[in-house]
């Protein structure tokens, strides 16, 4: 036991040492009928070696270090709680517990439904968030709108944080990519970027922006019909 | 003769006044705890003067003149006596606890002015004694020499007990079907009358600020009164209704309350009137005390606080602590250094069991392979393994008393099976881990780049992280085991061999490169290669200071760190803003140890030192201005 608490004291000196952040990728590839793909990817690659060093450890500054097991099958159970929704299917998963990086990919009817799908998993992680995206698809104007209003929840819910949680964000990046079969001939977002063949838009920003409602994700998409 | 008896008189006379003035002997001799600090030591330290203009001491003293509508200049003007001992206290009763401060007074008068005008005309005279009852629960009490603060707690369970707590008027409500009726208001007077009979409370005039009916105090004086509702509030959730259950409860707590405040109030008489049996009838209490030591603590034994807490069916677990006795601890704080001293009694089994254990000595090879100058810090520690394997049942076996014989069975079971004299071969009890330094390494991570369409692709890109070298060794005298551990491993491809070297690289299981030698008895296993390559070519060149020698060969724990050496190996520019305030405050931090060197007589001791830096005047002085540091740093 004592030798433990040695182990567990150096794994903490150097966790210190290592870096901590993560990117998050939103990517929706939209088809002219308003069917369409979604993935998230968390990837935790850059941090990998503290995540690696904590995940020796049984707990950090109070919170329960879950094992590799643990997270698989939360995925799982999340996978299989996609599946059962109405619109949503081809759910698939990915967990790389070596560069600490997972996805999760899916099909969708009509992009609306990812909005049901948001909120149920809010609820299923017990996550009180006003402040989600929600997305729509006008197929007569072909016209995609994502609507996104800051609400100051979040940032008081941030700030309920103790200092060194607060850290794990501050240099974490938020990607959004937006594909499109046809070409895009005006978007409202002046933070996001055109691609270069016009089918595909991309904003990238820094998550304590996000949190602190310096940054908005909203956007109109008007497409060629 | 005549002169015999002047000195005679003059030794008495001046004995008598260190005795006045010196409160440990208002400390009941059945107090569990004591913590006493010397204000004369400490103001020496940093002089009332620099106080009262320091940051700290202007806070204070502004904060005691808004409170109060006065001018407060100084910490002098409080009254307190600086140049003596303050005494905190706790004592458990099976009814009530408290805990207790002793504080000497210079000017009573100045002390008083602390209050303001509301609080000041509760303040009620009895005879030499002035009494303040600030709630049910806090009490005031005051003469020429000292003030006594005494707050009280109910043991809850106390009045669990329906016998008991109908002697004293109180209902369990859980049986009531109808909680409240109006007889309630006529319990109170009857449980204040006979709190008053049973604890024959003396006459005094403290008055009640709890809206009891008049009558109710007139009748009774001195019974501190029912504390006001907000104290019982604290228990309970605020309901938006008061129900009649939750009037009813609130009323039961008033009473318990205001029982408690007879207890208080009587007690504390007896402490500031009385010459009552001391602490320091208490032998394991007067080891504690060192005149040199600016603060000092004691608790009573172990054993006695953990069974005093027990709920009596868990009684038969009882033993748990048994062969702890009392634990002692002194601060001490001069120019060069602040020391914190520990020690915990054992009894005989005990410290039999722990004097086996703690003799051994660290290996003197691990020695030359400290460097000193440059180590950021070290632990070590020595047991001896085969004695303590042999002890443990032993040490279970008293734990467990209920249990013993099935312990001693299990004992001798595991001793059956164990070999503990092949097991001390293989390791034999003692090690030394060092950090030794900070190194940047190269760390590779997988990230996306995007293309002109914004499509995605992996790639792999580099950066520098800031890693600790560990270099760990311990004795062994027999390495078969660990070698052949180390041949499975490359077996199985998880461990490579070169140069009589092991390693193991980094992977999601081991966030660091390991590097395995076994040379001399001695298992060494380091993060640096280059360190684990020169140990085994014996080109390594340790530089190890007298200092560090002495802490660790006179002792069976150690630890120890220097700042200066962390913040000029710490890579600030990695660190984000807060790089430069921490490197600041480490370099202007000393070093710090930590030692245990077991058992003495019948005590296991540690201690604590924390080095002076050469720029500070004194200990306390130094901590003051790291304190200031990490606040700036938050």
């Amino acid at each position: 036991m004592f030798k433990n608490k040695l182990f567990v004291i150096l794994l903490l000196t150097i966790s210190v040492f290592f870096t901590s952040c993560f990117e998050v990728i939103e990517e929706i590839t939209m088809g002219k009928d308003g069917t369409g793909s979604m993935i998230l990817t968390v990837n935790f690659s850059q941090s990998k070696n503290r995540i690696a060093a904590i995940m020796l450890m049984d707990s950090i500054h109070g919170y329960k270090v879950p094992g590799k097991q643990e997270i698989q099958q939360e995925i799982d159970k999340t996978v299989a709680q996609l599946s059962r929704m109405p619109g949503i299917s081809n759910v698939k998963s990915t967990a790389d517990f070596t560069n600490f990086v997972a996805d999760i990919r899916f099909s969708f009817k009509d992009v609306s439904d990812v909005n049901h799908l948001a909120k149920a998993l809010l609820e299923q992680y017990k996550v009180k968030s006003t402040n989600i995206p929600t997305y729509n698809y006008n197929k007569e104007e072909a016209r995609f709108t994502r609507d996104y209003s800051y609400s100051n929840d979040v940032k008081v819910q941030f700030n309920q944080l103790k200092n060194r949680d607060k850290e794990i964000f501050s240099a974490a990046a938020y990607i959004s990519i937006l594909r499109f079969e046809t070409t895009i001939t005006s978007y409202s977002n002046k933070l996001a970027r055109i691609s270069k063949n016009q089918q595909a838009i991309i904003q990238r920003l820094a998550i304590p922006d996000l949190i602190n409602g310096q940054a908005n994700i909203s956007n109109q998409v008007q497409l060629s019909k | 003769m005549r002169r015999v008896l002047q000195l005679l008189t003059l030794s008495l006379f001046t004995g008598y006044t260190a005795v006045a003035q010196d409160l440990a002997h208002k400390i009941p001799e059945k107090a569990l705890a004591v913590a006493s600090i010397k204000s004369d030591q400490l103001f020496q330290l940093f002089s009332i003067g620099e106080f009262d203009t320091s940051a700290l001491g202007k806070l204070l003293l502004d904060g005691v003149s808004k409170r109060t509508g006065g001018d407060y200049k100084g910490i002098e003007d409080a009254g307190i006596n600086l140049s003596s001992t303050i005494y905190y206290y706790y004592q458990k009763t099976d009814s009530i606890n408290y805990n207790c401060l002793l504080i000497p007074l210079s000017d009573p008068r100045k002390f008083e002015k602390l209050f303001n005008d509301t609080t000041r005309a509760k303040i009620k005279q009895q005879g030499e004694i002035r009494v303040l009852a600030t709630s049910g629960k806090n009490l005031f009490m005051w003469n020429n020499e000292m003030l006594y603060v005494a707050h009280g707690s109910v043991n809850t369970y106390f009045f669990h007990d329906s016998l008991t707590a109908s002697r004293y008027g109180i209902r369990d409500l859980s049986y009531i079907d109808n909680p409240y009726d109006e007889t309630v208001s006529d319990a109170i007077i009857d449980t204040v009358e006979s709190a008053d009979a049973t604890i024959d409370m003396p006459e005094t005039t403290v008055e009640t600020e709890a809206p009891v009916a008049e009558a109710v105090t007139e009748e009774v004086p001195g019974i501190p009164a029912v504390p006001e509702a907000p104290e019982s509030e604290e228990t309970m959730p605020t309901p938006v209704v008061e129900t009649e259950y939750t009037r009813a409860y609130k009323e039961q707590e008033a009473l318990k309350d205001s029982v408690a405040a007879a207890w208080m109030a009587t007690y504390s008489l007896d402490i500031l009137n009385k010459s009552n049996p001391s602490i320091l009838n208490n032998p394991a209490y007067l080891r504690s005390l060192d005149k040199n030591a600016l603060g000092s603590f004691w608790m009573a034994d172990l054993q006695r606080i953990y069974s005093g807490y027990l709920p009596y069916n868990f009684l038969k677990y009882g033993n748990m602590l048994k062969g702890y006795g009392s634990v002692n601890a002194r601060l001490y704080m001069d120019k060069e250094h602040m020391r914190i001293t520990g020690e915990m009694a054992l009894d005989e089994d005990k410290a039999d069991a722990y004097r086996k254990i703690y003799d051994k000595k660290l290996n003197k090879k691990f020695l030359k392979y400290i460097k000193s100058d440059s180590l950021i810090g070290f632990m070590s520690y020595a047991f001896d393994t085969e004695s303590y394997l042999k002890e443990l049942p032993k040490i279970f076996s008293q734990t467990y008393g209920t249990f013993s014989e099935e312990i001693d069975l299990g004992g001798d079971l595991i001793s059956l099976l164990l070999d503990e004299k092949a097991i001390a071969k293989v390791v034999k009890g003692d090690a030394l881990i060092l950090m030794t330094n900070l190194t940047p390494r190269e760390s590779t991570y997988q990230t996306y780049v995007y293309d002109e369409n914004y499509e995605r692709r992996d790639t792999t890109q580099t950066k520098m992280e800031t890693l600790p070298d560990i270099l760990c060794m311990f004795s062994s005298d027999d390495t078969h085991l660990i070698e052949k551990l180390l041949k499975y491993g490359i077996s199985k491809h998880k461990v490579l061999f070169a140069n009589n070297i092991y390693s193991l690289y980094h992977s999601t299981k081991n966030p660091f490169n390991l590097h395995i030698l076994l040379k001399d008895g001695i298992v060494f296993m380091g993060t640096s290669l280059t360190d684990i390559e020169q140990i085994n070519a014996g080109t390594y060149k340790g530089n190890l200071n007298k200092q560090q020698k002495e802490l660790l060969l006179k002792n069976n724990m150690t630890m120890f760190f220097s700042p200066k050496n962390l913040r000029d190996k710490m890579p600030v520019a990695e660190m984000g803003n807060k790089g430069e305030t921490i490197s600041k405050l480490l370099g202007n931090s000393g070093n710090v140890y930590l030692k245990s060197s077991g058992i003495k007589g019948n005590y296991i001791s540690a201690e604590l030192i924390a080095d002076v830096p050469n720029n500070q005047e004194n200990a306390l002085k130094y901590f003051i201005s790291l304190f200031n540091d990490a606040t700036k740093a938050r």
